[in-house]
């Protein structure tokens, strides 16, 4: 293998961002990716692009989101002419359903609140930003009825908030799109090379992976929830919640959903997608009949004419969520060009994986940007 | 391309295709009837409209779907004829718009 610049332990959304931004600079990268007994978050991903609702506390992780969404027409144009894959971004705004129905199901994630609750909180949002004027506007149960002509509200159904910036794409092309970008770009996209070790030798980085071995000056781990140990092994300490959502998927059917919502979608070919549980079970990636009858209850009491949709698929995955609600973009204080990203939320995230972080690992020049998101520092495992 | 080998005789009963009547079987399998009417398909697919028909005859490859006394999505191949059963194939994806 001819002499590499970078390898990037993990080629999931995250890590494929990455790898497709360097190789598009000119870098020669090679992805060392897992296999499908990993937990490979990036292909149980719902495919949001939100904003709304994030960043409570950390105004710059409230930045990132925002910045990258408006970067999303831009970057799925240049996805289209480079990797010539369409993602199916729609970026018309995105709804947040609110209920009148008190929520004491802990079951179920982003799960519709009161009305009143989510406009408050968009509302300190909003001033936290310090943007000029609002990027949401709440909308009481009729003008929600109007949004979608098509689709019959619930009865629990008492409006939503509506957020300009956001919308949806396709996870799965959006992972093919990078995967064959970074590889017409020139990178080297290797699957079924678990990494199994990595030292460092004089400032080179050894890698290997089974009974093939890498060098490169610089390396990066990207590994969703198996990051932790590989990270601490370059000197970056990071906690996770291992949360599991499972999803369902409905046979395709007319669009009656015209923006994306809290637990529920609709693509381009009509496919519904149900989500999604949150549940503290540690890495278990199994999915059970309980969730999958609870997400088809609370989906049929929120929208009653989907009653009769068929299933047709059922999966689950464990979300990369840092304990401290923001993601870890960590570069190593003890060993030379080594860096950690974590997050949850690489899908809107993509545009600024593919930009920011490629151009620190060229620069070493942490962006100013990206400031607060270090991981904690610990001393480097002992090779 | 298919034909019925046995005449119910008197005790067949009746049910309408896209309209037209059809005489069937007591107990005949809903998805044998599609194949046995000279257009032989039941729907057209979600994304390329292409013409499908019954293929598994076993209720695990969802090619025989048809609307069936106004519910959509039926699997025919695990249907029986009823007398009076109105059946339409279906065009496209479901419609869920009442």
């Amino acid at each position: 293998m001819q002499e590499l610049d970078v390898i990037i332990v993990g080629g999931g959304l995250l890590g494929a961002a990455v790898g497709y931004g360097l190789a598009k600079a000119g870098q020669k990268v090679v992805i060392l990716d897992g296999d499908d007994t990993d937990f490979r978050a990036s292909r149980a991903n719902f495919g949001l692009i939100r904003t709304s609702g994030k960043g409570a506390s950390c105004p710059e992780y409230q930045n990132i989101t925002r910045r990258a969404a408006d970067s999303w027409v831009e970057f799925a144009r240049e996805l289209r002419d480079v990797a010539k894959t369409d993602v199916e971004l729609e970026l018309d705004g995105g709804l947040y359903l609110c209920s009148s129905a008190s929520n004491s199901n802990q079951l179920f994630y982003n799960a519709p609140g009161s009305l009143e609750s989510r406009r408050e909180m968009l509302q300190a949002l909003h001033l936290q930003s310090g943007e000029p004027e609002p990027d949401f506007e709440m909308l009481e149960r009729q003008d929600l009825q109007k949004l979608m002509p098509r689709a019959q509200l619930g009865a629990d159904i008492s409006g939503a908030s509506f957020c300009r910036r956001d919308g949806h794409v396709n996870p799965l092309k959006l992972l093919l799109a990078l995967h064959t970008g970074f590889q017409s770009h020139g990178g080297t996209l290797l699957p079924g090379h678990r990494v199994t070790g990595i030292r460092n030798e004089a400032g080179i980085h050894l890698v290997t992976s089974g009974d093939a071995s890498f060098r490169a000056p610089k390396i990066v781990v990207t590994c969703g929830a198996e990051s932790l140990d590989l990270a601490r092994q370059i000197g970056i300490e990071a906690s996770l919640v291992a949360e599991r959502g499972q999803i369902l998927v409905t046979e395709r059917c007319e669009r009656i959903f015209p923006y994306m919502m809290n637990g529920l979608r609709q693509t381009v070919d009509g496919t519904v997608m149900i989500g999604a549980t949150a549940e503290k079970v540690g890495l278990d990636r199994s999915t059970n009949v309980s969730a999958a009858v609870s997400l088809a209850r609370k989906t049929v009491k929120l929208f009653p004419q989907l009653q009769g949709l068929k299933l047709v698929r059922h999966w689950s995955g464990i979300r990369t969520k840092l304990e401290r609600g923001h993601p870890v973009y960590g570069s190593s204080q003890t060993v030379n060009g080594a860096w950690a990203f974590i997050c949850h939320g690489a899908v809107g995230m993509a545009p600024v994986h593919a930009t920011l972080l490629p151009e620190w690992i060229i620069s070493g020049e942490r962006p100013a940007i990206l400031q607060p998101f270090h991981g904690r520092q610990v001393a480097a495992a002992a090779a | 391309m298919f034909r019925k080998l046995h005449d119910p005789g008197p005790s067949a009963v009746t049910i309408l295709i896209d309209g037209k009547a059809v005489t069937a079987e007591p107990g005949e399998n809903l998805a044998a009837v599609l194949l046995r009417q000279p257009e032989g398909w039941n729907r057209t697919s979600t994304v390329t409209q292409s013409p499908r028909a019954p293929y598994c005859m076993m209720g695990v490859c969802f090619e025989c779907l048809a609307e069936v006394d106004g519910v959509g999505s039926v699997q025919t191949c695990l249907t029986t004829v009823r007398d009076g059963m109105k059946v339409s194939r279906q065009l496209g994806r479901r419609v869920l718009s009442a």
